[in-house]
């Protein structure tokens, strides 16, 4: 029974559905009459995790991997509070840093030097804290010549730059990243590899969604397999991987002999009217 | 040498299941993040005048102009007799009517406008409902400045009563900040909210006495006045910088009451609904 201090986060069968009517009210006149005519709306549920159930010890490092619209996104949100879960709790303990989805806090308008403290202050840290990290974000980075100008004015190798800085030096207890790391360039993403290696060095657990399976392989030890909401898998980031790529070439083995029947008809077709 | 760090025993905790009451929650994650409403606050400034030609003056050149413009147009085509000090008068009720109006539209846009970054990190919500409210509250702030010069132009004695300013001002804007909690949370599922709520407005800023005299009006109407807190806590402004009055105890009790009732309806609404935000965004 492993000690509870020592759960970084528990995911314990959290489930989130969106109920999508499947006529779209978006019009408070529209609410008003249905509830005065009475006229009940149907709901079409969209379960994007169902029954997921994970726990991860602090210091781990554990990959989210699984195809694109599987949920992963979803999890991620719910560990990071973005989202309620629907059923289910979900208990995490430190403070959090979460990249998901480039440039989320971002204002166009504002300048790298204040978004730093924009952000900043997104993750809960004031001015005066904020300041005192300014330097080693700039410095990691390397956007030093562009810090006052606007963001627009940026590319987005160096949004995700400045975005991995700062949630790096908010120095948190849970690294949550988002699958952002494929827009810089190889030298990027190797620095970014370093830091959060030697973070999990430090102890930090770190969660990881990519596609990347090598990324993944380095830098956890623990992979969970999420495929339509559930979570198929969970063991050994190798043996995850394996269970992955099995899958995904059956899927396509079944695509390959669907395709080949739908050509076979026309042609037997033809012959048979000659 | 251990590198390896020893989180200490309080560690910030969240647990889905344990927020048992999420208004008082809500209330105390608000004052958690209040760096970011300053910065949300500030940033907004900094964007609205940034490229602006005459930058920050037109945070208070701006009501003055529109006083200007309507001064001229009520003093001479509706010869509102016997209000003393009129274009101190409009210019009061304008500037309050702003902080309610802008406040509470700015709440909405602010909530919505956001929605992205709400959708992928957490941020409790009410952050971007004070902030908008604490926007107009700054703007106000700036404008009051000119009111007070020409209050002195007009022929006002400065008095002591204008240290009394401040609170009609608080209780706008508190009275705002309820709206304002109510009509975002809406507009969040509800599209169509900002275009009922601006009518509305419109509504409510021809039937307060802003551009005209309470007296003007018919008689159902000039006492339902009496609990329209917009117009108590405008006739406040006005009697504390241009009458050198204050109210009596009694009647400025009902401003303060109606502000903070209205606030503590609309948190509770806010607070009730947040949890769905996430499934609208």
């Amino acid at each position: 029974m492993t000690d509870s201090r020592d759960v970084a986060i528990s995911v314990e069968g959290v489930s989130v559905c969106y109920r999508m009517p499947t006529e779209r009210i978006t019009t408070l006149k529209e609410q008003v009459i249905r509830t005065i005519t009475r006229r009940a709306v149907k709901y079409n549920e969209f379960w994007a995790l169902r029954n997921v159930s994970l726990q991860v010890r602090r210091g781990e490092g554990v990959a989210l991997i699984g195809r694109n619209g599987a949920g992963k996104s979803t999890l991620l949100k719910v560990i990071a509070r973005a989202t309620r879960p629907t059923t289910g709790r979900v208990v995490v303990a430190g403070k959090v840093a979460p990249i998901i989805e480039l440039g989320a806090g971002f204002h166009q308008e504002l300048t790298g030097r204040e978004n730093i403290f924009l952000n900043g202050a997104m993750l809960g840290f004031s001015k005066t804290e904020m300041q005192r990290k300014f330097q080693s974000i700039v410095d990691f980075s390397e956007i030093a010549a562009f810090i006052d100008s606007p963001i627009r004015t940026y590319s987005s190798g160096m949004i995700a730059r400045l975005a991995f800085s700062i949630a790096a030096e908010a120095d948190p207890d849970l690294l949550i990243i988002d699958e952002v790391l494929s827009v810089g360039d190889e030298a990027f993403r190797h620095k970014c590899m370093e830091r959060m290696l030697r973070f999990r060095d430090r102890g930090v657990t770190v969660l990881f969604v990519t596609h990347a399976v090598d990324d993944a392989k380095k830098l956890c030890e623990r992979a969970v397999w999420v495929d339509q909401g559930r979570s198929r898998y969970i063991g050994d980031t190798q043996h995850v991987i394996d269970i992955y790529r099995e899958s995904l070439e059956f899927d396509s083995d079944l695509a390959t002999t669907q395709k080949l029947q739908v050509v076979r008809v026309p042609r037997e077709r033809s012959q048979g009217r000659r | 040498m251990s590198s390896v760090r020893v989180p200490t025993e309080r560690v910030p905790t969240y647990d889905s299941a344990r927020v048992k009451l999420q208004s008082i929650f809500e209330l105390k994650e608000l004052v958690r993040y209040r760096y970011l409403v300053w910065n949300l606050i500030a940033r907004d400034l900094k964007v609205r005048y940034k490229r602006s030609f005459l930058g920050f003056i037109w945070v208070m050149l701006n009501p003055l102009l529109m006083t200007a413009v309507l001064a001229i147009v009520f003093i001479n085509f509706m010869r509102f007799g016997g209000v003393q000090y009129y274009t101190g008068y409009l210019l009061a009720g304008i500037l309050m009517w702003n902080l309610f109006s802008q406040g509470s539209v700015a709440a909405m846009s602010n909530l919505t406008g956001n929605a992205g970054t709400l959708r992928r990190m957490y941020i409790p919500p009410s952050v971007f409902v004070a902030s908008a409210i604490g926007s107009a509250l700054v703007n106000l702030v700036f404008a009051l400045a000119p009111l007070f010069i020409v209050a002195v132009v007009l022929g006002v004695q400065p008095s002591i009563t204008w240290l009394f300013a401040p609170v009609p001002i608080l209780e706008t804007a508190v009275f705002t900040l309820g709206i304002g909690l109510i009509v975002s949370a809406l507009m969040v599922f509800y599209t169509d909210v900002y275009e009922i709520y601006n009518v509305v407005l419109m509504l409510g800023m021809y039937l307060t006495p802003i551009f005209y005299p309470l007296q003007i009006l018919p008689e159902p109407l000039r006492s339902a006045e009496r609990f329209n807190p917009m117009f108590l806590t405008m006739e406040g402004l006005r009697d504390a910088v241009l009458y050198g009055t204050l109210p009596s105890l009694r009647d400025a009790a009902l401003p303060a009451a109606m502000a903070l009732v209205m606030f503590v309806v609309g948190w509770l609404f806010f607070t009730r609904l947040e949890g769905k935000f996430a499934y609208q965004f």
